[in-house]
């Protein structure tokens, strides 16, 4: 029987997965380093996924179970991770399993992600009242989840992560391999997703543009997809601008990277003047998609050039540039 | 401090993992039944992947094995944590440590544990005086010994291990179904190990196994594995039908198909000669075979119209649901 | 391969058309003339160069003008491209890593090997001449253990150091530096190819003996040997026991390394030694064999009875 709460650990806003991955690294003394930094270093800024009738969903529509290990992978941290199902007869046991983990995490002085719903931190537990505690940003206060309650959301999954140790690493390695991956990310379909659903990377800004055009889409999603994705554009930027100190080469990756994450802010205040709830008219539907060929070519630009500076590399990872 | 399991005992009979997964759960009480119901209920009998040159490697390699393993034990209704990766990668060093710990922690409490030798066995034991696991690999009476430092170390540049925890019980029927629907999915995939395209599964498998036969220069030794693995899963798929006779009419259908494949199994054997103490394809044969091959993708193809058939009257939530884990390349 | 850069020389010679002979070689290098000599009939004999003496010139030219040295023979630029790349196909760390490390073996030895046998796809290397010639000058700094001034730029800063160059690293992204400050023994990593300039100094810096210099990532797996703690009557000599290492020693018993446990076995059957103290599982393997051939032999008794 015991408790534990983590002190000064805590989200400040709404949060994604690099957000509290960030909050948790920071808190253990792990990272120094900016959000914009880490979501580069781990590759996430550079994801671009959307469901093809643009629902909110899209924003966390990837296989979490191998990104997120690879996010921690790729800067050098150790962890475990587990995901599943609710509604399948095996739950109860890995429940159990995973308040286990959990709990041994915190003991270790490490806050553990899980998802509610949203991506959250669990701060703390309580083994006498059976409670975990989280922070979602939403609060200033911790929230509670009951034991017996963990991983049943309204969305069908269980997930959790934990981390476990951090290993030097050459942070020049990091980057450019980060560079590779994001080469990678722009060229591939995410395999866990049925292409007739979902578009991913350069194919995206296209099932974009095409569900505008035919109207097929969620007014509401096509708002937190354009937010989520321009803050991601920014934290490129922010990153490929650090890199550029060390590869001067990059310069022109970076000014297509600094108008991309321009033509994305146009966009978020296109979507801040209109009714989410109505389909966008005509003429704003026509500048929106006008906006997203653009985003598209900027990008484009941007990875070429990227392409030029790790050639050697992509040569020689033979047709699996993704593969270490 | 060591520990050795007695009562755990591997034999190669069927897939190395089927056999690594039914000498630990059997000696752990987690599994009753003979192997062949083992095979069917995990789905492992139903997966079938050639490669185009017929290398022995084709027999292992059906799917990314968290992907393809995880259901497999799902559906037995017993939790099973694994761990893999690539020995070159920067972190191994530590996931190492964190396996030995791990394997250590399963045989202390009387649970064996599977590992990628290659091909799958069972560490079965461990002294830490030696710093060395013991290693059943199903072939030879001796096990093999591995050093604590040289966990995951291999010709291959892969590592894996995976153990077992607390069951929960699931419905006899509903395991059915649900291995029904592996059998269908590994059918209906060409390949699962992306972005290589040269490793075919389910059907597409019996295409490359017959193309990679006729064109003659094949792989002599993985041809007979590939071809002995096929054979052997094709009796279990019939044994595991024919114990669950009397649920669904198409099941019956099913097994009544499986048995006439089943059936031309010993024509096919005759297709595979000795040649100076090994088993070899007969080449004057190859016709023959292919012949058989054929007809034999015919009748699974219909045994698996059969299964959809059965999937279709029941909800399935696992395979209509976007997961958020599964298929990916590997990074 | 140390001549070729006399025949290089006198292969221009006779191409500039100013007749050379033994005489001028042997001067030109400052050695014997049978040595030029010497030289010279490697180039008839065994790069079948169509060497014509030309008396009234008192030297020589060719009898074909169209010859060419054969591809055995490489201009110095060549060779440090080869050098290069043989030191990147070496720690090349991959899939099919076997195959680039057999390449590094073939460039070693400057032979031509059949690329085309190999049937794994094989990495390619960009070729930076400034890189090349950085390596080559880091590889003699290392070599002689001379201490080097060097000017790095990393993304904070440019700044002039002097190190002590150990051990040069290639990682599939690049090539890397691994040195100690000149006062302390601290590993620093540089990236080669954030050297701006390297010169190479006459001072001389001591080598920590016996130090394991570990690269940042991905420290290639190795794997481990087994180790036997076996007792003897009287000392071994050398460093190891019929082939086998000698990893430590502490009176008469002697930790042995091996790999292939059956031939370890077969060697303990045959060879000479008093105690086999570690590790169990092969004092229990050994038992096993002995008590199983004890058993044929009794049978072989019985028979005989």
């Amino acid at each position: 029987m015991g408790a534990k709460i983590l002190d000064s650990l805590c989200l400040t806003d709404q949060a994604d997965y690099i957000d509290v991955m960030h909050a948790i690294l920071k808190h253990r003394g792990w990272m120094t380093c900016s959000r914009a930094m880490l979501s580069g270093m781990t590759v996430s800024s550079f994801r671009f996924t959307v469901h093809r009738r643009l629902t909110a969903e899209s924003t966390t529509a990837y296989n979490w179970m191998a990104e997120h290990f690879l996010a921690a992978d790729f800067v050098g941290i150790t962890a475990s991770q587990a995901a599943g199902f609710q509604f399948e007869p095996t739950f109860p046991l890995y429940q159990k399993q995973a308040i286990s983990d959990i709990k041994r995490s915190i003991d270790r002085g490490i806050g553990a992600v899980i998802w509610k719903d949203q991506f959250v931190i669990v701060v703390g537990y309580d083994d006498e009242r059976k409670l975990l505690y989280y922070a979602d940003g939403t609060s200033p206060t911790n929230g509670t989840l009951p034991y017996i309650e963990w991983g049943r959301n309204r969305s069908p999954y269980w997930y959790y992560q934990v981390f476990e140790e951090r290993l030097a690493m050459d942070e020049l390695a990091i980057y450019r391999e980060s560079l590779l991956q994001a080469i990678y990310k722009w060229e591939t379909h995410d395999l866990m997703l049925p292409e007739s659903d979902y578009a991913c990377g350069r194919a995206g800004y296209d099932a974009m543009a095409d569900a505008m055009h035919s109207s097929e889409y969620d007014g509401n999603g096509v708002c937190e997809i354009i937010r989520y994705y321009a803050s991601a554009k920014k934290d490129i930027y922010e990153y490929t601008t650090v890199l550029q100190k060390i590869w001067p080469e990059l310069k022109s990756a970076v000014e297509a990277y600094d108008e991309l994450a321009q033509i994305f802010e146009t966009m978020v205040e296109m979507t801040l003047s209109i009714d989410a709830t109505q389909k966008f008219a005509a003429p704003q539907v026509r500048t929106m998609i006008h906006l997203l060929m653009n985003a598209k070519q900027k990008e484009e630009t941007a990875i070429e050039q990227i392409k030029i500076l790790v050639r050697e590399t992509i040569n020689n990872r033979f047709n699996d540039i993704g593969l270490r | 401090m060591s520990v050795f399991l007695q009562d755990l005992v591997m034999k190669r009979e069927s897939k190395s993992y089927t056999d690594s997964v039914y000498a630990i759960l059997t000696a752990a009480n987690l599994f009753q039944g003979p192997k062949y119901l083992l095979s069917g209920l995990t789905g492992m009998a139903f997966k079938f992947s050639v490669h185009q040159q017929l290398l022995p490697m084709s027999v292992s390699a059906y799917g990314q094995w968290g992907n393809e393993h995880k259901p497999a034990i799902d559906n037995l209704g017993i939790l099973t944590i694994f761990d893999a990766g690539r020995v070159r990668h920067h972190t191994f060093p530590y996931y190492q440590q964190e396996a030995v710990n791990a394997v250590k922690s399963s045989l202390d409490c009387g649970i064996g544990v599977v590992y990628w030798i290659p091909e799958f066995g069972v560490i079965h034991g461990y002294d830490d005086g030696d710093r060395v696991f013991y290693i059943q690999d199903g072939c030879s009476e001796e096990s093999q010994i591995v050093l604590y430092d040289n966990f995951g170390l291999n010709f291959t540049t892969f590592w894996y291990y995976q153990v077992f925890g607390d069951k929960v019980d699931i419905a006899r029927q509903d395991m059915i179904l649900e291995s029904l629907r592996l059998a269908i999915l590994d059918w209906e995939t060409p390949f699962r190990t992306l972005p290589n395209t040269d490793i075919a599964s389910g059907k597409l498998a019996y295409v490359y196994l017959c193309q990679g036969l006729k064109q003659g220069s094949f792989n002599t030794h993985g041809a007979v594995y590939i071809l002995d693995s096929y054979m052997t899963a094709r009796t279990e798929i019939r044994d595991y039908l024919g114990d669950a006779q009397g649920i669904w009419t198409e099941l019956d259908e099913a097994y009544q198909l499986y048995g006439l494949l089943a059936a031309m199994i010993p024509r096919m054997n005759d297709c595979i000669r000795a040649h100076r103490g090994e088993r070899q394809v007969d080449l004057s044969r190859v016709d023959e075979l292919i012949e058989l091959l054929t007809q034999a993708e015919l009748l699974e193809d219909q045994a698996i119209s059969h299964f959809r058939h059965i999937s279709a009257r029941y909800p399935d939530l696992k395979r209509t649901t976007i997961p958020r884990w599964g298929s990916h390349t590997p990074r | 391969m140390s001549h070729m850069h006399r025949i290089h020389w006198f292969d221009q010679q006779v191409r500039a058309g100013t007749y050379p002979n033994s005489s001028h070689m042997a001067e030109h290098f400052e050695i014997s003339r049978r040595q030029a000599q010497r030289d010279l009939e490697y180039m008839e004999v065994s790069l079948h160069a169509p060497l014509l003496y030309v008396a009234k010139y008192r030297g020589y030219c060719y009898e074909d003008t169209t010859y060419v040295l054969p591809h055995l023979y490489m201009t110095e630029e060549e060779k440090k491209v080869l050098k290069y790349l043989a030191h990147r196909y070496r720690q090349y760390n991959y899939e099919n890593r076997e195959s680039a490390n057999r390449i590094a073996s073939l460039l070693d030895r400057f032979t031509d090997p059949d690329v085309r046998e190999m049937n794994h796809r094989i990495p390619t290397f960009d070729m930076n001449p400034r890189i090349i010639q950085l390596i080559e000058k880091l590889s003699f700094a290392i070599q002689e253990s001379r201490i080097m001034i060097i000017m790095y730029k990393d993304h904070e800063r440019e700044q002039q150091l002097r190190i002590c160059p150990l051990k040069l690293i290639s990682q599939y992204y690049g090539d890397e530096l691994i040195a100690t400050s000149e006062h302390d023994q601290e590993y620093i990593s540089f990236r080669v190819d954030g050297i701006l300039y390297a010169h190479v100094t006459t001072e001389r810096f001591t080598r920590e003996a016996e130090q394991e210099v570990k690269p940042w990532n991905g420290q290639v797996m190795t794997r481990k040997p087994f180790i036997a703690k076996v007792g003897f009557i009287s000392p071994l000599e050398g460093d190891s026991w019929h082939g086998y290492r000698i990893l430590a020693q502490d009176e008469l018993v002697y930790d042995i390394a091996f790999y292939d446990t059956d031939s370890f076995l077969m060697h303990l059957l045959i060879a000479k030694w008093n105690e086999l103290i570690a590790p169990q599982w092969l004092k229990h393997k050994l038992q096993v064999k002995c008590q199983e051939t004890l058993n044929r032999l009794h049978v072989v008794e019985e028979d005989h009875e």
